[in-house]
């Protein structure tokens, strides 16, 4: 059998979808990670995580010929299938409640401390910190910060996961971020206060 | 550079985002002049850091082993399926021809027994009409017995099976050399002309079936259909049967002359 290490994803994808095993198995290897860490970071559930991962290779197969070599690599559409299939369960499953932008409570505010967290807390904390607050976003702000921040996808592969426009991306991971320093941050009250005359010294 | 704008990218200059130069150092001279937006960046650049070490924590999160073998096992099931699916159209259409002669064989041969047995049973009891194009000179005889010794009964006649010849090949049909009175049959005693179309009508489209009629007609008609006839016995009568279609009308006729008598029909010299 020859190697499939130096084979592209979408001549992989044509002999997976003419009956080749190999070609699966060379296919899932490459890409079961990526989509596995998206939907365990999506879903914060490994379970969860490996259904939908189960369920992109199952819909690769029934619907590979659908794909699109000119609308961006087969990542991005594996991605795709992943993001639809997790908002499909999120919205059924309601595995995590969205936090509202002054929710006062919620898995990331039960995280906060009284003073700067970020400081005291040791790395490991600080890390199940911020994957909390990831997992209380809203859904379309939580995918941005996945696949920008964590998954470390630029703008635009991001808007082809999405199927969106880049300025889409753009806004919304600028939402998700003040969203995530604001859960991660001081107490709101304290902020307030020091909002109100820095902004005054600074418009003066 | 307003605080508004440096809110608005502040969040790019953290992720180290590709942006305009001058824009960056503008962004950047802004921090220092503006305690807020100093701290709102170190709150950018911490949020940064914290997600790339969420990042690289996970980066060598993979999928439990166990799935590659799942998701292998229903592709070898899609695969079995799809060659399953790809099969059935021929067992499909196996079965649906074996189906198709089970039952259409049988209800077709019922059929044909249930067409053909009302024909023949009302054929014996169908009064006998003489259409208006037979001679006017002839004579019915409908109170002969279906199983009178002449066995020349108005009996059906299939039109597949009887075959019409033209009139010009009529020529005298003379029984085989004549049986023993104690083997006769009706039909060896007779001698019979070939049957010759009556009207414009064909006795090959008797789909609906017809009638055999035996009539008695001046010996004159023999003429009419081209026949030799003897003049000095043309008052005399002779006897003919006259297959009638469904519809009443004489399709065709031939002639009958018993055996014994053999100066009947024959040709005359």
């Amino acid at each position: 059998m020859r190697g499939q290490t130096d084979v592209s994803d979408s001549d992989l994808l044509q002999s997976m979808l003419a009956g080749d095993e190999d070609a699966l198995a060379e296919l899932y290897r490459r890409r079961q990670a990526g989509i596995y860490r998206f939907a365990l970071q999506m879903s914060g559930s490994p379970s969860l995580a490996e259904d939908v991962t189960q369920e992109v290779f199952i819909a690769l197969l029934r619907n590979g010929k659908s794909y699109d070599s000119t609308r961006g690599p087969l990542a991005w559409f594996l991605l795709g299938i992943a993001r639809n299939l997790m908002r499909q369960r999120l919205g059924r499953e309601q595995f995590y409640a969205p936090l509202g932008d002054d929710q006062s409570e919620g898995p990331a505010n039960k995280l906060q401390s009284p003073a700067n967290p970020l400081d005291d807390l040791s790395r490991s904390e600080t890390i199940e910190a911020i994957r909390a607050a990831v997992l209380s976003l809203p859904p379309r702000y939580r995918e941005v910060v996945v696949l920008c921040e964590l998954q470390e996808l630029s703008y635009a592969q991001a808007a082809g996961v999405l199927n969106c426009a880049i300025g889409t991306v753009r806004s919304r991971l600028h939402r998700a971020r003040a969203l995530l320093i604001e859960k991660m941050g001081p107490a709101k009250e304290e902020d307030a206060t020091a909002d109100r005359v820095k902004t005054a010294r600074c418009f003066a | 550079m307003t605080c508004e704008r440096f809110q608005v990218i502040a969040g790019e200059v953290a992720r180290n985002e590709i942006m305009d130069a001058d824009e960056r150092n503008k962004a950047l001279a802004h921090t220092t002049a503006c305690e807020r937006c100093e701290q709102a960046l170190a709150s950018q650049n911490q949020l940064s850091k914290n997600l790339r070490s969420l990042a690289q924590e996970m980066k060598a999160t993979e999928a439990p082993h166990h799935l590659e073998e799942k998701v292998l096992a229903a592709f070898r099931e899609a695969r079995v399926r799809s060659a399953s699916r790809s099969r059935r159209p021929y067992w499909v259409a196996a079965a649906a021809a074996v189906l198709l002669l089970a039952i259409g064989l049988p209800a077709w041969l019922l059929y044909v027994s249930f067409v053909s047995q009302p024909t023949e049973q009302a054929g014996a009891q169908k009064a006998i009409k003489i259409s208006g194009e037979r001679s006017p000179d002839a004579v019915v005889s409908p109170t002969r017995p279906p199983d009178s010794a002449t066995g020349l009964t108005a009996r059906r006649i299939h039109p597949r099976r009887r075959q019409m010849t033209e009139v010009a090949k009529l020529r005298l049909k003379r029984s085989t050399p004549e049986p023993s009175p104690s083997t006769k049959t009706p039909e060896a005693r007779e001698i019979a002309t070939d049957f010759m179309p009556v009207g414009y009508g064909s006795a090959l489209d008797l789909q609906e079936g017809g009638q055999l009629v035996r009539v008695e007609l001046p010996r004159s008609a023999l003429s009419r259909f081209g026949l030799p006839m003897n003049i000095d016995r043309a008052d005399e009568r002779i006897t003919a049967d006259v297959l009638i279609g469904a519809d009443g009308l004489a399709r065709a006729i031939r002639f009958i002359q018993p055996i014994e008598s053999t100066t009947g029909i024959q040709p005359e010299k």
